[in-house]
Parts: C-alpha cells; sequence; structure tokens
C-alpha cells in the first residue's frame, strides 16, 4: 500500500515565517526567571500600569463598538453620498504610523486646532487623550471587520424578518447582528489589542505620567530604562493578555456550539 | 374596491431590466414561471414590500398595500415569504426561526408548534438550521411564513433544491396549506404549476408576457419559452 | 417587540451607564486625578533625569503638600515636539541647553536657568575586561546616543577630543557602533541586555549603591571613567513654559530646583560632580 506523500516543500517555505512568530513568546518567557517574576509582579508600577491599560481600552472598546457598529451598518448598505471617503478615512489609520498620528491628535486639539477652543486644550497628557489615541488607532480593526460581516448578512433575511412583523430597526437587532456576531466579536478582539498595545500615539498625545497615562506598553518602555527584569515580566503581562485575546477569537466558533440554548 | 384578490401594476427600471409587471385576478392562488434573470424573484419581493424604487398599484384580498398616495412598510403587509433557499436564521433553533413572526404573547409558542405540526415538521422542535435536511428546511420555512397568520403567502422556488421523493411529499404539503389561502408560488416545475395555481403568469423579460387561467395558458403559450416550458407547439 | 429585543435594549442601557460612569474616572486635563484643593504641576524632563526626578517629586510634595507634581519624561526631541505643538505644560527640564534656547526664541518658553552638571562614562557590564578609557575604541559593539539627542552630541565632542589626541580613534570607534539609541537609557539598556558591550552614557544613569533602586542581580554595570582631558560637561537647564497654566507654582519649583535640598537629591544621583575616579 502506498503511503500519501508528505507536503514536504511547503513545510519547508512555511517554517520560518513560523519560527519568527513563535521566537519572540518563548524567548521572553525563558528568559526571565520565577523569582524575578514574583518580584516584579509586586511592583507598584505594574498594578497601575495594569490598571491604567485596562480602564481606558474597556473604554476605547466601548465607543470603539457603540458608535462603530451603526457606522459600519450604514457604510455596509451603502447608497449614499460619500460612502467612499468614509472607507478611506476608516483604513486611514492602519497606514499612518502611530506618530504621525500622535502629532496630528496634538495639532487637532491644541490651542490653534480646530477643537482647541471648545476642550480648552486640556485633552492632552490627560486619561482621555489615552482613550482618544487608542480610538483612532484602534477603530479600523473593527470597522473593517464590521463592515465586512454586515456585508456579507443576506437581503432577504432582512425583508423575511420584515414580512414577520418586525420594523427595520427591529430586523437589525434580530437578525443581521446575531448573525453577524461572530466577526463582530473578532473585530472587537483585535481593536482591544491593537488598543493595549498601543504607543506611539499615547505617548506624544498622552504624554508618560505614572498613574495616569503610563499604559503597559509605555510601562514596559520606561521600565526597559532601569529595570529590565521589570520589563519583561510586564512583556510578558502584555503578550498574555495579546495570546489570550488571540486564542479567544480562534476558538470562538467552537464556544458557540458548546453555548447553552442555542443551536448553531 | 375591486372584487379581484390579485391586482398589481408595478413599474420601474432595476439594474439593466425594464420591469412592467401587471395582473389582475380573483382567483386566490398564482402561478408564476419564466426564464431566469425575467424578474420573477423581484416580482416577489417588491410584493412583500422591499424598496425598489417601482410605482404602481399593489392591491391583495381587498388590501391596498401601495399606491400613488400610499406605501405599506412590509411589517405592516402581514405576508408570508418564503424566498429562495429558506432564509432561515441561523442563529435561532427551528422553533425560534418559526416562532418569530408570532410576537411574544402567551399563545406564541402554541402557535408556533400548530404550525410546525401542520408542515409534519413537529419532531424537528429544538434542532439547529445547520442540521437540518433540504426538505425538513422547507417545512420550517413554510411554518414560519404561516405561523404569523399571514394574509397571503408568497414562494420562491419552494421544492427547487429538494430530491424527487422529498419534492413530492413537500408539494402534498404545500397543496394541502395553500388551498384556502392567497398565495403566488415562483416555479420551474410544471408539476407544481398543475398543483399549486389557479391562474398562471409567464414572466419574461420584466414583463407579463401571458396571464391566464392554469389549464388554458398550459394548453395554448403564446411565447417560445412556455411552448417549451409546457410541451406545446405554439 | 419580543422579549429578545427587550432584553437587548437593556443591556445597552446598562452598558451606556457603565460608559458615562467610566469617563466620569477618567477625566480630563492633568489635573484629572489632582484631589481638590491641590494644585497640579506638569514637569517635562528628560529621560536621563527620570530617576532624579522621581525622588525630587516626593521630596517637593513633602515640602508642599498643596502641590502634586506630575513628571512625564521622554526623549529631548518628542518633548520638544509635544511644547512647540502648544502643549498646556509648566516646566520643562533638558540636558541640552540648545533646545532650551531653541525654544526659548521661538517664544515657547522663557530664559533658560542652568541647575545640574552631567558628565559622560562608558558602562560596561562587571564582567567586561575593559578598564581604560583609551582602549574602548577596541570594544567590538558600541552603543551611543542619535546625533539628535543630547547624549549624543556630547559623545561625539569626547570623540573629538579624544581624536585629536590619538588619529583614528573617532573611526575606530564609530566603526563598532551598532547602534544609536534615541534615549540615553535605551543605550545603556542594550548593554544590560547583552545587545551591546558598553554604552556612552551619563554618569548618572550607571547605578550606584544607595543611588535610590537596587541593581539587577544579573545585569551588574560598573563605570569606566572618561579622561577629563577628553571630558565634556553637560549642562542641564530647566524653562517655564510660556503656556503654563501654574506660572506662579513654576516659577516657585524651578527657584526651588536651584536650591540646597533640590540640589542634595541631585547630588546623591551623581549630578554636579566630576567623576575621578572609576567608582
Amino acid at each position: 500500500m502506498r503511503t500519501r506523500p508528505r507536503p514536504i516543500g511547503s513545510w519547508l517555505l512555511a517554517s520560518p515565517l513560523l519560527v519568527a512568530l513563535a521566537l519572540p513568546i518563548v524567548a521572553l518567557a525563558l528568559a526571565s526567571g520565577p523569582d524575578e517574576l514574583l518580584s516584579a509582579l509586586g511592583h507598584p508600577r505594574l498594578a497601575e500600569a495594569v490598571a491604567l491599560s485596562a480602564r481606558t481600552t474597556a473604554l476605547s472598546l466601548l465607543v470603539i463598538v457603540g458608535c462603530g457598529t451603526p457606522l459600519a451598518w450604514r457604510v455596509a448598505r451603502g447608497g449614499w453620498r460619500g460612502v467612499a471617503l468614509v472607507e478611506t478615512l476608516v483604513a486611514l489609520p492602519v497606514v499612518l504610523p502611530p506618530a504621525v498620528i500622535g502629532i496630528a491628535l496634538l495639532d487637532a486639539f491644541g490651542r490653534q486646532g480646530p477643537l482647541g477652543g471648545v476642550l480648552g486644550d486640556s485633552l492632552a497628557f490627560s486619561p482621555a487623550a489615552v482613550v482618544v489615541a487608542q480610538i483612532v488607532v484602534a477603530s479600523p480593526f473593527y470597522l473593517q471587520s464590521a463592515i465586512a460581516a454586515f456585508r456579507d448578512v443576506d437581503d432577504d433575511l432582512l425583508l423575511v424578518a420584515r414580512s414577520l412583523g418586525a420594523t427595520a430597526r427591529s430586523a437589525v437587532w434580530r437578525v443581521a447582528l446575531p448573525s453577524a456576531l461572530p466577526a463582530l466579536i473578532g473585530g472587537a478582539t483585535l481593536a482591544w489589542a491593537r488598543a493595549l498595545g498601543e504607543f506611539g500615539a499615547t505617548l506624544l498625545f498622552a504624554g508618560n505620567l505614572p498613574g495616569r497615562t503610563q499604559t503597559l506598553p509605555l510601562a514596559i518602555y520606561a521600565a526597559l530604562e532601569e529595570d529590565v527584569s521589570l520589563a519583561r515580566a510586564l512583556a510578558l503581562i502584555l503578550a498574555g493578555f495579546a495570546v489570550g485575546a488571540v486564542l479567544f477569537v480562534r476558538l470562538l466558533p467552537d464556544l458557540r456550539r458548546i453555548w447553552p440554548g442555542r443551536a448553531s | 374596491m375591486s372584487a379581484n384578490q390579485w391586482d398589481v401594476t408595478l413599474r420601474g427600471r432595476l439594474g439593466s431590466l425594464e420591469l412592467d409587471l401587471s395582473f389582475a385576478t380573483s382567483a386566490a392562488r398564482v402561478v408564476v414561471v419564466g426564464p431566469n434573470g425575467a424578474g420573477k424573484s423581484t416580482l416577489l419581493r417588491a410584493l412583500v414590500g422591499a424598496e425598489l424604487g417601482l410605482t404602481g398599484q399593489v392591491c391583495v384580498g381587498g388590501q391596498t398595500w401601495q399606491d400613488a398616495t400610499l406605501y405599506t412598510p412590509p411589517e405592516r403587509r402581514r405576508i408570508g415569504f418564503v424566498p429562495q433557499g429558506c432564509g432561515l436564521f441561523m442563529h435561532l433553533n427551528v422553533l425560534g426561526n418559526v416562532g418569530f413572526g408570532c410576537g411574544g404573547g402567551a399563545g406564541a409558542h402554541q402557535r408556533a408548534m400548530d404550525a410546525l405540526i401542520a408542515v409534519g415538521g413537529a419532531h424537528l422542535g429544538t434542532r439547529g438550521v445547520g442540521e437540518l435536511s433540504g426538505g425538513e428546511r422547507q417545512r420550517v420555512a413554510l411554518a414560519r411564513a404561516l405561523a404569523a397568520e399571514p394574509s397571503a403567502v408568497l414562494l420562491d422556488e419552494p421544492l427547487a433544491a429538494l430530491d424527487p421523493v422529498a419534492r413530492i411529499e413537500l408539494r402534498a404539503v404545500l397543496h394541502a396549506q395553500l388551498r384556502d389561502r392567497i398565495a403566488i408560488t415562483v416555479t420551474h416545475d410544471d408539476r407544481d404549476v398543475a398543483a399549486l395555481g389557479d391562474w398562471l403568469l409567464v414572466v419574461e423579460d420584466g414583463r407579463v408576457v401571458q396571464q391566464g387561467p392554469v389549464n388554458q395558458v398550459r394548453a395554448g403559450p403564446e411565447t417560445p419559452f412556455g411552448a417549451a416550458f409546457f410541451g406545446v407547439t405554439p | 417587540m419580543g422579549s429578545d429585543a427587550h432584553n437587548r435594549l437593556c443591556r445597552v442601557s446598562l452598558a451606556l451607564r457603565c460608559c458615562l460612569v467610566g469617563i466620569a474616572t477618567l477625566g480630563c486635563g492633568p489635573g484629572a486625578d489632582t484631589p481638590p484643593g491641590r494644585t497640579p504641576l506638569l514637569v517635562l524632563g528628560a529621560s536621563s533625569l527620570a530617576t532624579a526626578l522621581r525622588e525630587l517629586e516626593s521630596a517637593y510634595e513633602e515640602s508642599h503638600p498643596l502641590v502634586d507634581v506630575q513628571v512625564s519624561t521622554a526623549g529631548s526631541q518628542t518633548l520638544r515636539l509635544q511644547i512647540s505643538r502648544g502643549l498646556r505644560a509648566d516646566v520643562f527640564a533638558s540636558a541640552d541647553p540648545a533646545h532650551l534656547d531653541a525654544l526659548h526664541r521661538s517664544g515657547w518658553t522663557d530664559v533658560a536657568q542652568p541647575f545640574a552638571k552631567n558628565t559622560l562614562v562608558i558602562a560596561v557590564r562587571d564582567d567586561s575586561p575593559l578598564r581604560d578609557a583609551t582602549q574602548v575604541d577596541r570594544v567590538p559593539r558600541l552603543a551611543i546616543g542619535a546625533a539628535g539627542v543630547p547624549v549624543g552630541r556630547y559623545t561625539r565632542a569626547v570623540l573629538d577630543r579624544a581624536n585629536a589626541e590619538i588619529p583614528g580613534f573617532r573611526t575606530r570607534f564609530m566603526a563598532n557602533v551598532v547602534t544609536q539609541e534615541p534615549n540615553v537609557r535605551l543605550a545603556l539598556a542594550k548593554v544590560r541586555l547583552g545587545q551591546a558591550d558598553a554604552a556612552v552614557v551619563y554618569l548618572t544613569d550607571v547605578p550606584r549603591a544607595g543611588a535610590g533602586h537596587p541593581p539587577s542581580p544579573r545585569a551588574t554595570l560598573r563605570a569606566v571613567a572618561i579622561p577629563a582631558r577628553w571630558q565634556v560637561e553637560a549642562q542641564y537647564a530647566v524653562a517655564r513654559l510660556r503656556l503654563a497654566p501654574q506660572a506662579v507654582a513654576a516659577a516657585a519649583w524651578i527657584q526651588w530646583l536651584r536650591s540646597g535640598t533640590a540640589q542634595r537629591v541631585l547630588r546623591r544621583h551623581g549630578f554636579h560632580v566630576q567623576l575621578a575616579e572609576a567608582p
């Protein structure tokens, strides 16, 4: 009996990339000794940075999902002038370097900026500035996922829902949103991870104030200047969150299957 | 007030298709045939109330849903609609689908179960939509349309995706369920025409090219398509 | 509307309420978390001042409980960028008087006042064979500051002086440079991490016993002195920003910085002294 030939070629090509992806995480985990990690875990800066990152990213996510879902719906439905412009706007923060976004935010909210008068230029160097920077860099990740998911919703499904008595808005809530939900959750998770890792724009626009604007990435950078083992511990924690987020998105379909009361 | 059950005039342009769909009849059950892309599905969607930009008048069962001054949105037309591919909601199970249009009140669950029983799908209850066969999906889609107690039922190629055995079974179910209803069915199968319709429309290129009692049109088709469909030389 | 939609609405309103609470806890402005009655004072400092500024912050707040000093450290270029964009900070402390002069000329700050000096050393790991600065051009991997950064410019000035004495020194040295960091502390980190074998940094950057932080056991560093004839003096200066929201408090803090208590703290961190011999 002839055994199936193994796909050696594609694995050979794939392995360098696999190694490049896995190496940083593995090296990070191996570089710290357990006692170093434990002592670093008790550092006050760590608790401050984690708490700040948690609060700001939660708020950013809320705004991104709350404002982004209706926007994505409108863009996906199309049929109005300026759809193409909005889609370009949505893609912009992905291609702009974070430092550029940081400078742009300083300009936008500074005294001379368009919003200077409204907010009295007190936004920069505040925790709210952290949230703004995170929203700007992370929302494309949710929006693009949501727009694609909403575009995939069959028009006929909505029509059926309406024929059964649902208003247009009710049809969106009861049919479009649930069917797009896996993609929405995936996009939201990626946006959250991006917000969590945001550095360049935050440093420029929100500053590096421990306890107020020094998020986890900024804390890692600051720790690198003084205490490398603390930097490693923070980096491991951040990596842990990121890995958790990616795993969550990956396992989502399986989770839905075992969710009680719902059938796939 | 017309004595017709169906009094429809729809005109407009959709994409590359110039539509002029008009028919009127006092018969309750209408069947629609025609080549692909002729506008049959568009006709159904317009009757459901989708905003396609078509002008004209739609009167069904004595109710005016659309005319020059009036436009009733789909949720107020009380229609049962089964599109091509069934249009089942994947995130709900069978009962969730069937009961979608029943409201939330006390009798909702019972109405859903009754509709499911009527189409022969009582055993499907809490199954997920993804686990159903083609015939079972059609039953669920039909039950969902009927459970909401519609004034009219619109079916788009309900038996197209079924194997021959399932087709015979479902045809019988449809025949029973549509017997006393105002309904319009799009089909590619001559046997459906005989079983499910009293009035026949032949739609080609966005226009109703022939309409009349089923037997009359079947015996005397006026277009090449009709001739090929019914196997009669024009 | 079924119970399904009703539940969803409840969840949405709950989320909105959480959102409002969240916004309330974050607030706006540097004074956001400042307790009522205290004046917030935003100090922008170069990275090399980070450790010292932390101690200066608590020292000042002890004697001035009504002031809440907030310190944001970053590379000098970042800080200069933020200030010239109209950032509403109070004080800017920099390792580079030229930066401050430029800002003063463009009207962003008041006249800069010197408050400390620093000197350069070569930082190596404890197990390094390097004992003599004149041999540093033979060290395989060197880390220095980038040309636009204060420490980078001071380093190049030292190299010029060395080159006048030992021809070819600068060329050999630069040939071994593996990285030019935008931030002096990062150059040091490269040595700690083992990516470089020596770095030209400030004397104050190399941790000393009692300077305020325990050295990590795996990365003990020591400083190799640079000969006095090659040495340059890094002059630190501080200025109040024209747009300072707390102009009076800022002036008071600057004055304090140049007075006894603050100067003693700075000296303890290694400023204001010339390194005569290797510790």
